[in-house]
């Protein structure tokens, strides 16, 4: 958005998005340039409020859930080590089952779940 | 917290350097290898990083009752009574410090979802909102949602297969067992 000279007087151009491209809107020149210019100048203002609330939030929920991440993470894994001290494993995330133990039945060593 | 509790706590907790080895062996022993399983056996024997875990889960549930209630005392005394009952209904006698561990966390995650909730049920009452705010509210409120499921199932998988169970039939005599997922049961 700029004020452009052309001749004798200075007038007020906006870049606006058509589709892929931006183009240059004419908004006017004198006193119609100068309220264009302001109004535009207002809209700027509040989309970088709006995008600097928006981030503020982001962060505040980041700092809300990083603890609660930790948490999540830390008893999941007491919770598996604990299952694991217990003699279970667990295939790729899926159900917890006893570990497959090799005994010696008499007749010679096979594989069996407890 | 004061320094005088974190200083207590560090005292019979885990030093750095157990702190550091014990999180680098956590993965490794949660899928059954024998030596970090070996390592992290006496760490969790000796309950040393119990103080760390808990004063983590009073931290969560202190952030987010902060977050929820603001300077409003009132509506926190009320949070905190509720989430107080919800863990009283969640523990048992005799519970491990995992499973209180575990309880406290659905507690928090049950904290997140109130939240969340609150939070976006303002969103859509109040004035109109930028579109990308209200996805990322709702985003929020069902990262949330996820989280109670999944953290009831770790406490349901824990008791179901690490913790004893006995029950006594006095009518039939009978006693059942059941200890760490294998069930038996004794006729009189």
């Amino acid at each position: 958005m700029a004020w452009e000279t052309r001749g004798n007087g200075t007038y007020y151009y906006r870049s606006v998005r058509v589709g892929e491209r931006v183009v240059k809107e004419y908004a006017g020149g004198g006193l119609m340039g100068m309220l264009g210019a302001e109004f535009d100048e207002e809209r700027r203002e509040e989309r970088a409020a709006r995008r600097e609330h928006e981030r503020a939030e982001r962060e505040r929920w980041a700092a809300l859930e990083a603890p609660a991440d930790e948490l999540d993470e830390l008893t999941d894994a007491l919770a598996g080590v604990a299952l694991a001290l217990a003699g279970y494993r667990r295939h790729d995330r899926g159900e917890w089952r006893r570990r497959r133990v090799r005994r010696n039945d008499g007749d010679g060593a096979v594989d069996r779940a407890d | 917290m004061s320094d005088a509790t974190t200083e207590t706590e560090r005292s019979i907790g885990l030093t750095d350097d157990e702190e550091k080895r014990f999180a680098k062996l956590l993965g490794p022993a949660q899928a059954g290898n024998e030596k970090a399983l070996a390592e992290v056996r006496p760490i969790i024997e000796r309950g040393g990083m119990w103080p760390y875990i808990g004063n983590l889960a009073r931290k969560v549930e202190e952030v987010w009752l902060d977050a929820m209630t603001g300077r409003n005392k009132i509506i926190r005394e009320g949070y905190r009574r509720r989430a107080d009952e919800l863990r009283g209904e969640l523990l048992a006698a005799g519970d491990s410090p995992l499973e209180r561990l575990l309880v406290d966390r659905v507690v928090a995650c049950w904290l997140q979802v109130a939240h969340a909730d609150i939070t976006y049920a303002s969103l859509l009452n109040g004035e109109s909102h930028v579109l990308r705010v209200g996805a990322h509210f709702q985003e929020r409120q069902d990262r949330a949602h996820v989280r109670v499921p999944k953290a009831m199932r770790a406490l349901a998988t824990v008791r179901r297969l690490l913790v004893p169970a006995v029950q006594i039939n006095g009518a039939e005599k009978q006693i059942v067992t059941q200890h760490a997922g294998a069930a038996r049961t004794e006729g009189a």
